[in-house]
């Protein structure tokens, strides 16, 4: 995968990351969220999705949102862990059997003292190509001669 | 120990400004695996080793701990994730205490919907600052727990 460097241009796009999200895997993240434990509620279970004005199942809000973050740390590395900033709306439902894509383009660069924030247009589009996520992501490039600082 | 009385989750009731609480949270091996199975994540910072010296945790690893100090205080049925915001500042690390603080900071009403939101900042032992979040979140559904 691309890594973030400064010589990248405006508009340029990571590569995208696709996604399914099985009925399966929101359950491992339900277990995940109540520490192991199998719950019913909208994300688990039809009737009470159906019962929230939903069709199906749909995943959790903040599930897609750790995807994003992993494929931000495979382009920033080092920059996203100490620097990376993300703001995003979850805009419409991701439901089971989705397949998610995530996409990233690149908006601006801006010199942040030695080093440049990289600002990244950022979203995730469902199997029939609607935005379900949107917002900016942004991490640290540092200068070959600055380095980082492991902390 | 007396359990605590939950307040009702409502956007008349929830008060804005109050701290929530704070809950410490040390950074496990077994919290970092399951975190990073979760999505799908086999990143080897996270299972070998990594530049900051020794393994370190996703960083949204905190989300839920958030989410549970407020279910700590409401009587929480029924919200919807609608905005997320992180800073990430510096990495959780394996072994690691960190403290989180969690504050209700604003709540509005929006096409006749309550809206609230939820900000936290990561501190760990040696005084780090790890990271901070802003969690925002419609108030009502018809049924069902959703976070």
């Amino acid at each position: 995968m691309t890594q973030a460097r400064k010589d990248l241009e405006i508009g340029f796009g990571i590569e995208p990351h696709m996604y399914e999200i099985t009925q399966e895997k929101i359950n491992n993240y339900s277990r995940y969220v109540f520490h192991g434990k199998d719950t019913k509620n909208i994300h688990t279970d039809d009737q009470t999705a159906r019962k929230a004005g939903f069709p199906r199942t749909v995943a959790q809000g903040r599930y897609p949102i750790g995807y994003l973050s992993e494929v931000m740390l495979s382009f920033f590395g080092m920059g996203w862990i100490q620097g990376g900033k993300l703001d995003v709306a979850l805009v419409a439902p991701i439901f089971a059997g989705d397949t998610i894509t995530i996409k990233a383009e690149v908006k601006d660069k801006v010199q942040e003292g030695e080093v440049t924030r990289i600002m990244l247009d950022v979203w995730l589009e469902n199997q029939r190509g609607e935005r379900v996520t949107v917002g900016t992501a942004s991490g640290i490039v540092h200068d070959q001669s600055s380095g980082l600082v492991a902390r | 120990m007396e359990a605590k009385v939950k307040k009702k989750f409502s956007y008349e009731t929830v008060e804005v400004g109050q701290e929530l609480g704070k809950k410490e949270v040390v950074i496990t091996d077994e919290m970092i695996r399951t975190c990073a199975g979760a999505i799908e994540s086999s990143h080897p910072w996270y299972l070998e080793d990594s530049p900051f010296g020794g393994r370190i945790a996703p960083p949204t690893i905190f989300d839920n701990d958030t989410l549970r100090v407020l279910d700590e205080n409401y009587d929480r049925f029924g919200s919807v994730h609608a905005k997320q915001a992180w800073e990430f500042k510096n990495p959780a690390k394996v072994g690691k205490k960190v403290t989180l603080t969690v504050r209700l900071t604003e709540k509005y009403v929006k096409r006749g919907r309550g809206w609230i939101v939820m900000e936290m900042v990561a501190v760990d032992e040696d005084g780090l600052e790890i990271c901070r979040s802003k969690h925002t979140s419609l108030m009502s559904l018809k049924g069902g727990i959703t976070e």
